[in-house]
């Protein structure tokens, strides 16, 4: 019963696959120049790479720690912590610069809300020094329906506290989604990063748009792959966010 | 039409409240399907409010009608209790719809590796905690997504249940309710979840549009003086809404000299789970000028066109559980293939299987009524209570 729509699905897989191939990146997704140009310079990047080395935090819920829900059952688990966007930035940073040296903290947790992830932030941000703080969040607040005017607040306290500690802040906005799209209402939050994002010191990647593209070409979609491909899209959804998310690091660098 | 006898249209009864009512059930099936196309299209596309608000003022509606009117002839302590025993089989079908759903949700995700079945609708928890789990739905403190509508009714007709014999002093309620309400929006006021910080649509906060529902059935206010103000004002705001909806909420940078001012400032942050106060002036504008285009009267509420929704809005509640239902068996055929006919299919299984539903229910409800004429004496409504209600479910 199941081998017919799992055999139509792999076809397509396959008929998509000379699109894939064309794409400018080595995991098959389309990175357009536009979305890896942050808005503003990213100074302290600048001047970090100047001196020969960046160092990053990366702060965020499920998709930054590489925790999708574990609790399906060990079979089912999807937990890579190595592997999830953070890492794979790394990874093609590294590619990128070769020279350079890249080090790389990840904080947070899955469901945590930027509110819960304020006081990490500071913590880490006193203990050590980085350039470049990325910081995901959004998702679970409109999951939770939170209010949006206090999602603002601490993202201000934040943004104000990254300045101090002389980092450059990029906010990385929700992941595409269907399910979200129906049954959250996303743009209130969306709107707050984008205003959270026109302060210089602050910039948005825009992972909503990004991985929407990827959808609304096919290249990748979690909402409608198969058993089998699905933890290949993952991973290849982790190292295109990756390399979309190097470019704008390196891109706001060099527009300095 | 065969079906047409299912369909309660007495000479008083206010089929525009059923229409409405329908119409917000079928909204909130398009609305909560993965990539249904016509989810594009409901209410929430176009105004700051969307389908809960339309069900939760029509339930305060309905719950006026049905319990508030009948205060003066059975006394508070019964007609609380009416409003209990509904409030209890509110909770039975929420009860019921758990475990149905979560039975869907949870073997659809490990059949089919879909992980994030468990994470979207938030029953990775269940898992987690199985044991804590059923404790806390049992609670209402645990509410998977989809699944938290069905409490905040739970609660309001418990609160309803409560304040019945405020209904003698309208003012009054009104003013206290408003009092809640406006005490949430300072102080964030919520009841307490297992899963996020608060219930997702804080029953403090909405059952202020509960209220004002239950006063417009029990204590209907008379036409202003200065309606023609009320209808440009209400106007305003939907038309604000549409602008803000529509224009700014996709592209909140496009219109710079409107983006940086107060008025995207306080609206485009809008919270639902405190029901942000534009949400509630937009559907009260929604109402008002919904009361004033569409009369009471209007022939196409009593045509066949119509309906399907009168039929679907007169059995809410087991039209709104199968709605749940439906729409995750949709959802599986969206991602098994998305395209036009896919689209066409889920949406008319949809429509079907709650109509059908909402047949089935109206027909339980009718059947052998045929023998026994229908008695309008008080013992007939004593037996059947469920039967005066506009939402027997």
């Amino acid at each position: 019963m199941q081998s017919l729509p799992l055999a139509c699905l792999l076809v397509t897989l396959v008929a998509t696959g000379p699109a894939w191939a064309q794409a400018d990146s080595p995991a098959g997704c389309a990175i357009p120049t536009e979305m890896t140009e942050p808005s503003a310079p990213l100074q302290r990047v600048a001047t970090a790479l100047a001196k020969g080395g960046l160092d990053i935090l990366a702060l965020g819920s499920g998709s930054t720690v590489g925790d999708s829900g574990a609790s399906g059952g060990a079979a089912l688990a999807y937990q890579a912590h190595e592997r999830s966007f953070p890492y794979r930035m790394v990874d093609a940073l590294r590619a990128l610069r070769p020279g350079l040296r890249f080090t790389l903290t990840v904080a947070g947790g899955r469901s945590m809300t930027a509110d819960a992830m304020l006081p990490i932030l500071r913590h880490e941000l006193a203990a050590h020094h980085y350039d470049v703080v990325l910081w995901q969040t959004g998702t679970v607040e409109a999951v939770q329906g939170l209010r949006p005017d206090s999602l603002r607040s601490v993202l201000e306290d934040g943004a104000a506290a990254a300045d101090e500690a002389h980092a450059d802040l990029v906010l990385v906005d929700p992941q595409f989604s269907r399910f979200l799209r129906a049954n959250a209402d996303l743009s209130p939050y969306e709107t707050v990063l984008t205003q959270i994002a026109t302060s210089p010191p602050v910039t948005l990647f825009h992972r909503f748009d990004l991985t929407q593209a990827w959808v609304n070409s096919g290249q990748i979609d979690l909402e409608r792959v198969s058993r089998e491909m699905r933890d290949k899209t993952i991973a290849a959804l982790n190292d295109c966010l990756g390399e979309a998310l190097a470019r704008y690091v390196l891109a706001g660098a060099a527009e300095h | 039409m065969p079906g047409m006898d299912l369909i309660r249209r007495s000479a008083t009864r206010d089929l525009r409240v059923d229409f409405f009512r329908g119409l917000a059930l079928w909204w909130i099936y398009t609305d909560h399907i993965p990539g249904d196309v016509l989810g594009g299209y409901s209410l929430q596309n176009f105004a700051m409010c969307d389908a809960t608000e339309v069900f939760v003022l029509l339930a305060g509606y309905g719950a006026g009608l049905s319990y508030g009117m009948r205060l003066n002839v059975q006394g508070y302590i019964s007609s609380a209790a009416d409003v209990m025993r509904r409030a209890w089989t509110l909770y039975v079908a929420h009860i019921f719809l758990f475990v149905l759903f979560t039975a869907q949700v949870t073997y659809s995700a490990t059949a089919l590796n879909r992980l994030n079945y468990l994470e979207e609708s938030r029953l990775d928890v269940l898992g987690d905690d199985p044991y804590r789990s059923i404790l806390e739905v049992v609670l209402l403190r645990f509410q998977p997504s989809l699944l938290n509508i069905l409490p905040l009714y739970v609660v309001l007709m418990v609160i309803f249940a409560a304040t019945i014999w405020l209904l003698r002093w309208p003012r009054v309620l009104f003013g206290l309710s408003f009092a809640v309400y406006v005490l949430v929006r300072f102080t964030s006021l919520n009841l307490d979840a297992w899963t996020g910080e608060g219930w997702y649509f804080d029953p403090f906060a909405w059952q202020f549009l509960f209220v004002i529902g239950v006063l417009l059935a029990c204590a209907p206010m008379r036409v202003p003086v200065h309606h023609r103000l009320l209808d440009a004002a209400a106007a305003f705001v939907v038309l604000l809404g549409i602008m803000v909806t529509v224009v700014i909420e996709p592209h909140p940078l496009r219109l710079d000299w409107f983006s940086g001012s107060a008025v995207l400032h306080y609206l485009v942050i809008e919270d639902k789970t405190g029901l942000y106060p534009f949400r509630l002036l937009s559907i009260l504008a929604l109402t008002w000028l919904c009361v004033r285009l569409i009369r009471f009267d209007q022939p196409w509420l009593r045509s066949r066109w119509a309906a399907p929704l009168v039929l679907l809005g007169q059995n809410s509640l087991p039209v709104f559980c199968s709605g749940i239902v439906f729409g995750f068996v949709a959802r599986l055929g969206l991602e098994y293939d998305d395209r036009t006919p896919m689209q066409i299919g889920i949406n008319l299984f949809g429509a079907g299987g709650m109509i059908a539903v909402g047949a089935l229910a109206a027909w339980y409800r009718t059947k052998g009524r045929a023998k026994a004429p229908r008695s309008v004496s008080a013992p007939a409504s004593a037996l059947l209570p469920v039967d005066a209600q506009p939402d027997t479910g």
